[in-house]
């Protein structure tokens, strides 16, 4: 005979895996994710390459303008025009606009930009930028600076961050890392709260549809609500496992997509790099460590960090682990109420612990191994989402990881023996609003 | 009794806080037969009914099922169709059947075979495949019946079977389940509607607040609660009956009469005297039923509560 909590487990998994929410979330929610991070992407891409300014430069001296037409000649023209004839030209849209320079720039702080449409935000950016440029350049040669000097005092400087490790001196990518870390403690608090929550509406449901009765002739309580946190969070593993097996396939499309876009791979500007790589790691294209050279090409000398397996232990242990935690809460929580708008005030206290880190995370992820971020990874509330973010970012030292799963594991137990307890009695008690003094007062309850 | 009892309730008590829901309950039910559980609302046969099904267990007390203290296993044996009815709205027929008919230990060939049949027996083949919340309500409630009985068990627990069906599905449940009555099944019917617990079942418990105030077999019970009320049901002139001094006169109407006729000489002289006066239809002792007996039961045991606590 196949012991009772088994068939509740296969019954919740197969229910919702069937369900039409289950299979839009699982391939919307990566589609969704890469929307959000693509699209900001895809708008400065295109508003880079707008159509190009005419702007024309009165310039008496030609010092200006010369430089201006230098660094961008498409845009800026030197121009003998009367004013009057540029405010016509300006008026019929021939050309876009007329900057006026003085005779003297030894001490020139503002400048008057005429045009139609009176300039977008980026547009009068760039204009002030080359601007800047321009008037700099030439006042510092009028101080008599060499050009050479000039170029050593603009340069700027990179840190190129090195771990020095046991297996020798390897690269770090610290920014690629944090976009890492953060996606995966998000997605791991959006998981347990996500799948936490189905298993409070799964318990109402039950309730309010009095099939627990029936149920509960048939199983134990424990069995009862064991199988259903088990089942639905057997759900969410198997969501996780679709999602890496679509990044997997996705890991391998995506760059020979990427080779066919020349404007993304020679595109020179560091920001845009970034994002690229943060879009491909939201995909979880990081999580999986072995097929790192599949899904860490380089692009434009920009290397995808490559995530170690222990990450990808460390967030599916994590999942499990805090899934438990808090499911078992919902579960009791969802007992103790008749529905679901009744459920609002006792949720509450449940939830406070899982949006804590969410908003520590940053601070974490500045600073992984800081006092502070140690001790809140290990607090078993907070472990969950915090401790993958310190795994994805710096090397944490296994005891503390070990200690992190002992405290969760410790916590799980004690949850479950409390929400069994509220769960036995809060099934069959109907029309009555519970408080929490007598939440309490149904754990420490003899029998 | 010849018979042998299925469940031994023995001095059983349930608490609930400062709330006691069953207060020395003890009661047997013989196999193979229907046994009535009645009780006004909020009287505790849900509490009790609770306890027997294993769903709660009694602060004090015992419950025996086959002479064997009842235990988690037993859930198996039981078949309980609870008040409240409750099915997986979204899910098909044939999925929530086999559900619950594995929830009760049988193996999925099982569960099918048995569904089979019953959805036959029900008149429900062609809905296997309809999610529950496409079926009408009294669709609803013969599927909820079904899982009921689908694992075969040998005690049914029926709260309010009848509750919410036509009369064409009230005589095909009361067929069925005198069926399995013959078949050899127990069976405990929790119901207020009295005329079903007389026609259906041998035996009775009626509860009143947490305590069991009467119990025993149907017949047995009406025949202590007789009031040797009769009615003579006429044709020509009643005036006769006015000729009685020595018999109570409880209602008159043209053509019939209730009296109490305490002795069975009283009776005959009656009858003899009413043959000679009037055309005779009908003469007939007014047996109490349940109804009677139970309010005139439990207003008593108001009473004597209330007395208790003055």
């Amino acid at each position: 005979m196949k012991s009772k909590i088994f068939i509740i487990i296969r019954h919740e998994f197969l229910a919702k895996v069937k369900s039409k929410g289950f299979i839009l979330s699982t391939f919307l929610a990566p589609i969704g994710i890469v929307l959000v991070v693509l699209v900001p992407i895809i708008v400065t891409l295109f508003a880079k390459d707008t159509s190009t300014k005419s702007i024309a430069i009165v310039d008496p001296n030609a010092e200006v303008s010369s430089q201006l037409i230098k660094t961008d000649s498409q845009t800026y023209f030197s121009s003998k025009l009367s004013i009057d004839s540029l405010q016509e030209l300006v008026r019929t849209s021939k050309i876009d606009g007329y900057i006026v320079i003085p005779t003297t720039i030894e001490s020139l702080e503002t400048i008057q930009y005429y045009s139609h449409s009176g300039g977008s935000l980026t547009q009068v950016e760039e204009i002030e930028n080359s601007l800047e440029k321009s008037v700099r350049s030439i006042r510092m040669k009028k101080s008599g600076i060499d050009s050479s000097v000039l170029k050593g005092i603009n340069a700027s400087i990179n840190v190129d961050v090195k771990k020095v490790s046991t297996k020798g001196i390897e690269n770090y990518q610290t920014k690629e890392l944090a976009a890492i870390g953060y996606v995966a403690g998000m997605l791991i608090y959006v998981m347990i709260l996500l799948y936490g929550m189905y298993v409070l509406r799964g318990v109402i449901e039950e309730k309010a549809n009095r099939i627990v009765e029936v149920m509960a002739s048939s199983v134990s309580p424990f069995q009862l609500m064991m199988g259903k946190i088990i089942g639905i969070g057997s759900v969410g593993l198997f969501q996780i496992l679709l999602w890496i097996s679509l990044v997997l396939v996705l890991g391998i499309l995506v760059p020979i997509v990427l080779t066919f876009i020349p404007g993304l791979l020679s595109s020179p500007d560091p920001e845009v790099l970034t994002a690229i790589a943060q879009s491909r790691s939201n995909g979880m294209s990081g999580m999986i460590g072995n097929s790192s050279n599949i899904l860490s090409p380089s692009i434009g000398g920009f290397q995808i960090p490559t995530i170690s397996p222990l990450l990808v232990f460390v967030f599916l242990g994590n999942f499990i682990a805090g899934y438990f935690m808090y499911s078992s809460l919902f579960a009791g929580v969802g007992a103790a109420v008749d529905q679901e708008s009744d459920a609002q005030q006792l949720q509450g206290p449940i939830m406070i612990p899982i949006i804590i880190p969410v908003l520590l995370m940053m601070n974490v992820v500045m600073d992984p191994n800081g006092t502070l971020s140690v001790v809140l990874s290990l607090i078993p509330f907070f472990s969950p989402t915090l401790m993958v973010v310190r795994v994805a970012v710096s090397e944490v030292p296994i005891w503390q990881i070990v200690l992190s799963y002992v405290g969760m594991i410790g916590t799980f137990f004690l949850f479950v023996t409390a929400a069994a307890k509220i769960y036995r009695i809060g099934i069959l008690m109907y029309g009555k609003k519970v408080t929490f003094k007598e939440l309490f007062k149904w754990v420490f309850q003899k029998n | 009794m010849s018979k042998e009892a299925l469940i031994i309730i023995d001095n059983v008590v349930k608490k609930f806080g400062d709330y006691t829901a069953s207060k020395n309950i003890s009661l047997s039910i013989e196999k193979g037969t229907i046994f009535g559980l009645l009780g006004p609302n909020g009287a505790g046969k849900t509490t009790l009914i609770r306890m027997i099904t294993k769903i709660i267990t009694p602060d004090s007390g015992s419950i025996h099922i086959n002479k064997q203290l009842l235990n988690e296993d037993d859930k198996n044996l039981i078949g309980y169709l609870p008040e409240e009815r409750g099915l997986y709205r979204k899910q098909s027929v044939q999925d929530q059947i086999r559900y619950f008919a594995e929830l009760k230990g049988m193996s999925k060939k099982g569960a099918f075979k048995s569904m089979d049949f019953w959805l036959e027996r029900m008149g429900a083949e062609s809905w296997k495949q309809k999610k529950i919340n496409e079926l009408s309500k009294g669709m609803q409630q013969k599927i909820q019946f079904i899982t009921t009985i689908v694992h075969n068990p040998i005690l049914l627990v029926l709260d309010e079977p009848f509750s919410g069906l036509d009369p064409l599905n009230v005589e095909l449940f009361i067929t069925i389940i005198l069926e399995l009555k013959e078949a050899g099944k127990t069976i405990i019917l929790s119901t207020h509607q009295m005329e079903q617990v007389e026609k259906l079942c041998e035996s009775f418990c009626l509860i009143n607040k947490g305590s069991s105030i009467l119990q025993g077999n149907v017949q047995e019970i009406k025949k202590r609660y007789t009031s040797n009320l009769f009615r003579l049901q006429f044709e020509g002139n009643g005036e006769f009956i006015d000729q009685f001094t020595n018999i109570e006169v409880i209602q008159k109407q043209e053509s019939s009469v209730t009296v109490r006729l305490e002795s069975a000489v009283i009776q005959k002289e009656f009858l003899v005297k009413a043959i000679d006066a009037v055309e005779v239809k009908r003469f007939e002792l007014i047996e109490p039923t349940l109804h009677d007996i139970f309010i005139k039961v439990v207003n008593e045991n108001e009473n004597s509560s209330q007395g208790e606590l003055q």
